[in-house]
């Protein structure tokens, strides 16, 4: 940092959101307060998946303020671990803001869309949301391993892939719940179950990280977020220009790249490597064991190798 | 010197469906002071989990580092109020030190901790014979009296002010009591803290054989760990109360009244055993409002998120127990706190070290011993 003061528009400054002091130090930043809109809480439960994908889309177009859903796998896993969510194949949940007209208007269209379903009361959708806040991860301790997919598709394609999931996880305990809408899209999150104590079944789990977001590839989506299943999907997430200013930064403030180093956006990983560890998990769960476990007792100098390879260094 | 581990496979299976259910999110760290302080991912709960998991998958032993770990955990349980799956580390941390002292390979200073106990019923290492020295004149073995004040090792070797303080209030309300004094032992949370079960057994029935002569039914306890270890490894035919409990009782019922102000920013310090443990978090904060003058402040983390002061450290790591009490000094400053009130001693002890840690001159009293100056017996109406 060379002291020089920037004055940054409200996009620019977006950047420094949880950069904690390393990117630059906010001197000064004018707010704009609103006042705090009017809000009404509504809870529709479906009886099948189609009628609730449809209803979801419609009112996605209304751009509520807040919008989610759970399928029938995430109500029964949750419910499994304690919570006490309303049983129905979709159910969905809406917080509409604005002023008492607005709020009207919003109501009867909303309404008119979720003709034929369940209508809760607002203090039965204010109950359903605060719950939906605070079940966290409790049901995780069914696997015991709890395996999460991420993927970012156009809302019109939901249902065509909660479809092809239901197909490729059978045999699963899984469910899926919404993470939110915008323009158009949603994003969902997919929780899998499975049992880390028995390497069969764990890879084989694990291996559903190639088939899920091809999934979403094969209906216009894509993955979202970093983590290791995505690195090797960052070319499909952003442009080539964007990865290359987001390693530009990265190599700036990680020169030696010691966080997260096959995590971020730093990961060489060639995806056909990743693709063919997938197949062999999948075909041969046994063998992946044995060979993580022979890898486990590789000696430092051969991980350091391995690390560099993969951009990462081992201290 | 701590060395490596190899859990039994009875461990194993009480403790292998918490372990596998961690998601390894690390909210645990927002509980922990430990973490806090030291900074280290391996004092973590988390830390530990992952270590412990493949250990119990045959693959490596617990590695020397994260056994010494386990025994810098405070247990103070304020990592599962924060875990979103509920996973109770505290008993973890209890089957793994519980299976090391079966082993007899506790680390030196838990081994010494725990003959020091176990052979002299303290953990200071005083002669028994020395206990009741602050009882002197107030040392009451009567049959047939239902209420025993149970001091316990830190008011009756090291801060016997509130002792004094606790008989003090309860000869004002006019009440009966027995205190134990040399006869009394250890309440035995020393040792169950070190994992020995079965010498810490022999304490308490120690306590029990007294406590049946007397013929107690209720016991007021000053030290939150006395009160928490009556309560829960104790008979509840012994009805246990916190020295707050009690007293406010007796406010209530009219047995005493304050006879002058205490005009002070007091913050109440909500010590683990008494909360977490023992779900006891209004009684004391009832209490200290009824005093006149006094304005009750509150930590930003308090009740059942409140953070540890490291007290349970004090037998391991005294500087490590400092620095963690130096940060609740500074949060207790930072509200404009004049005095923090305890309800327990080591809690007290161990905040008093952290004040001289932070260089913050603030201060820090037990709660009983706020009283003896400002009450009085109530007179009854005139007819």
């Amino acid at each position: 940092m060379d002291g020089t003061v920037l004055d940054l528009n409200p996009w620019e400054s977006a950047a420094l959101a949880g950069s904690e002091g390393t990117l630059g130090i906010v001197v000064e930043a004018t707010l704009k307060v609103f006042p705090k809109p009017k809000e009404r809480f509504r809870f529709f439960a479906f009886s099948t998946l189609e009628a609730g994908a449809a209803a979801l889309s419609a009112v996605a177009a209304m751009r509520p303020y807040f919008l989610h859903f759970f399928d029938q796998g995430a109500i029964r896993l949750l419910n499994r671990s304690g919570a006490h969510f309303k049983d129905a194949a979709f159910t969905m949940l809406a917080i509409l803001q604005g002023t008492d007209a607005e709020l009207d208007l919003q109501d009867a269209a909303l309404k008119d869309i979720c003709r034929g379903a369940e209508t809760y009361t607002e203090e039965e959708a204010r109950e359903e949301w605060k719950d939906r806040y605070n079940i966290e991860l409790k049901f995780k301790r069914l696997g015991p391993t709890l395996m999460v997919q991420e993927l970012r598709l156009p809302m019109g394609q939901l249902l065509s892939v909660l479809g092809e999931l239901k197909s490729l996880l059978a045999g699963y305990d899984w469910g899926v719940q919404s993470l939110g809408s915008d323009e158009g899209a949603i994003c969902l999150l997919i929780f899998i179950l499975t049992d880390e104590r028995n390497p069969k079944v764990f890879f084989k789990a694990m291996s559903l990280a190639g088939p899920v977001p091809k999934i979403g590839y094969r209906h216009e989506g894509t993955v979202y977020g970093i983590s290791l299943h995505n690195g090797a999907h960052l070319g499909r997430i952003h442009s080539a220009s964007a990865v290359r200013a987001m390693r530009e930064m990265k190599a700036r403030w990680d020169p030696e790249n010691l966080l997260n180093p096959c995590k971020t956006v730093w990961s060489r990983i060639p995806p056909p490597f990743v693709s063919l560890a997938m197949v062999a998990m999948r075909l041969m769960p046994g063998l992946t064991a044995l060979g993580m476990s022979v890898a486990e007792r590789m000696p430092l100098s051969l991980i350091r190798i391995g690390l560099k390879l993969t951009g990462g260094r081992l201290r | 010197m701590t060395t490596p581990y190899r859990p039994t496979q009875k461990v194993i299976q009480e403790i292998r469906e918490d372990l596998f259910a961690c998601a390894s999110c690390g909210y645990c760290r927002f509980g922990c002071p430990v973490f806090q302080t030291a900074g280290f991912e391996r004092v973590t709960p988390r830390g530990r989990i992952l270590a412990l998991k493949r250990a119990i998958d045959g693959r490596t032993d617990v590695p020397a580092e994260i056994v010494d770990s386990i025994y810098r955990c405070l247990q103070c349980a304020g990592c599962k109020v924060n875990c979103p799956m509920e996973i109770d580390f505290v008993k973890i941390c209890e089957a793994i030190r519980g299976d090391m002292a079966e082993k007899n390979i506790l680390p030196e200073g838990q081994e010494m901790l725990r003959k020091t106990v176990s052979e002299k019923g303290n953990p200071f290492g005083e002669p028994a014979a020395e206990r009741g020295v602050w009882a002197g004149k107030v040392e009451r073995l009567t049959p047939g009296v239902p209420l025993l004040y149970f001091a316990g090792c830190a008011s009756s070797y090291a801060s016997n002010r509130i002792a004094r303080s606790v008989v003090k209030v309860l000869e004002t309300a006019g009440i009966p009591f027995n205190v134990m004094g040399r006869e009394e032992n250890c309440c035995a949370a020393p040792l169950l803290r070190v994992g020995d079960e079965a010498k810490a057994k022999v304490l308490i029935d120690k306590n029990i054989a007294v406590f049946e002569r007397l013929q107690t039914t209720e016991i007021v306890a000053s030290c939150a760990g006395c009160f928490k270890t009556l309560k829960t490894a104790y008979p509840e035919k012994f009805h246990a109360m916190h020295v707050t409990q009690f007293f406010l009782k007796l406010l209530k019922e009219g047995a005493f009244t304050f006879k002058k102000d205490f005009p002070k920013k007091i913050i109440y310090f909500d010590g683990c055993d008494i909360g977490r443990h023992a779900g006891v978090y209004e009684e004391p904060r009832e209490f200290l409002r009824a005093i006149p003058g006094v304005t009750l402040l509150e930590y930003d983390y308090n009740r059942e998120k409140a953070i540890c002061c490291g007290g349970p450290l004090l037998s391991l790591d005294i500087k490590l127990a400092a620095k963690i009490a130096a940060d609740r000094v500074r949060e207790a400053a930072a509200k404009g706190a004049e005095m923090i009130a305890t309800p327990c001693p080591t809690c007290m002890v161990n905040l008093k070290s952290g004040a001289e840690e932070a260089g913050i001159q603030i201060s820090i009293q037990d709660i009983p011993m706020i009283l003896p100056g400002i009450i009085e017996k109530k007179t009854p109406a005139a007819p």
